[in-house]
């Protein structure tokens, strides 16, 4: 498995759970939205940005602003009753743990 | 308080305490690596470093050990980056890395890679390089992975590098974050009560 899949499977584990914790009463379908942004998000910051010449300190200012308010705006926009505030809480929480805590979390799943 | 409450409350204490982040899961500098026939692509990816790099690339033969400097012949890595292309490479299975390793401050939290190892299997055949591509040439410089049999493939970075600045302002990104959302589902509550 390369880097940039382990990258996206650490971050759907981290994050579609907090996702459908914080929404429990839509938790499938907010765990679905969470499964498709983290997906779209994480490949833009490890593939994407890559490609389009963004590396370093950058792609990861970049990649991570962009993953924190694109979630927001998805959580947002899909979740029923629209709930901003908690969409934007879902967004930070996801993205600040598999951030802060992410390479731990590949290092005890993948060795 | 409420359950949800609490473990928001405490993960943005959490959030809020992280100074040195020790890792993440956006890839560091790594090597991006195609064989085609015998044809090796080494390209330097999630790095401001390009090919060619001061330092060059190295070759270790995995069977007979010996190392080898690639010509500064240039191309493109599987995913647009600059790479050094390695031409007629014999069958068999190879390390190749900068002689100068990436260091922490070359992009990416958590580590960066030494080497990739590659194996080609095709046999060499007729082969003829590119008119500007002269070829490796063997050299007795030790590889920074060193010699031994199993050397380690990355290195941890850990606390300390550069990148703790790009960690520092994305764990403060998503801290404020985390108060802005907090703040947005109160005010909702109170004019709801209201």
């Amino acid at each position: 498995m390369n880097g940039a899949l382990r990258a996206l499977v650490v971050t759907l584990v981290i994050e579609v759970p907090i996702v459908a914790a914080l929404f429990p009463r839509q938790r499938l379908r907010m765990a679905a939205i969470a499964l498709v942004a983290n997906t779209v998000t994480n490949l833009t910051l490890n593939v994407g940005l890559p490609r389009m010449g963004v590396h370093g300190m950058p792609r990861i200012l970049v990649g991570e602003a962009a993953a924190l308010v694109l979630e927001a705006a998805a959580y947002a926009l899909l979740s029923r009753p629209r709930e901003v505030g908690r969409a934007i809480i879902a967004s930070a929480l996801g993205n600040g743990l598999s951030f802060t805590f992410g390479g731990a979390l590949a290092s005890l799943m993948f060795g | 308080m409420h359950r949800p409450t609490v473990f928001i409350l405490a993960t943005t204490c959490a959030l809020a305490v992280v100074t040195h982040a020790h890792a993440d899961c956006a890839e560091g500098a790594r090597y991006d690596t195609g064989v085609a026939s015998n044809t090796v692509t080494i390209g330097l990816a999630n790095t401001s470093r390009v090919c060619p790099d001061t330092s060059g690339m190295l070759r270790q033969n995995e069977t007979t050990g010996e190392i080898d400097l690639l010509a500064s012949y240039c191309g493109m890595g599987p995913d647009g980056e600059s790479a050094y292309v390695d031409e007629c490479v014999a069958p068999g299975t190879y390390r190749y890395g900068l002689a100068v390793p990436y260091s922490c401050t070359e992009g990416g939290c958590g580590g960066v890679e030494m080497f990739a190892e590659i194996t080609v299997a095709s046999a060499l055949g007729t082969c003829t390089r590119a008119a500007t591509d002269p070829g490796p040439t063997i050299t007795n410089d030790a590889p920074p992975w060193g010699t031994g049999p199993s050397p380690a493939g990355g290195k941890n970075c850990g606390g300390g590098c550069a990148c703790d600045t790009a960690t520092a302002s994305v764990a403060s990104m998503n801290t404020f974050a985390l108060f802005v959302g907090i703040a947005v589902v109160l005010t909702a509550r109170k004019r709801r009560r209201a």
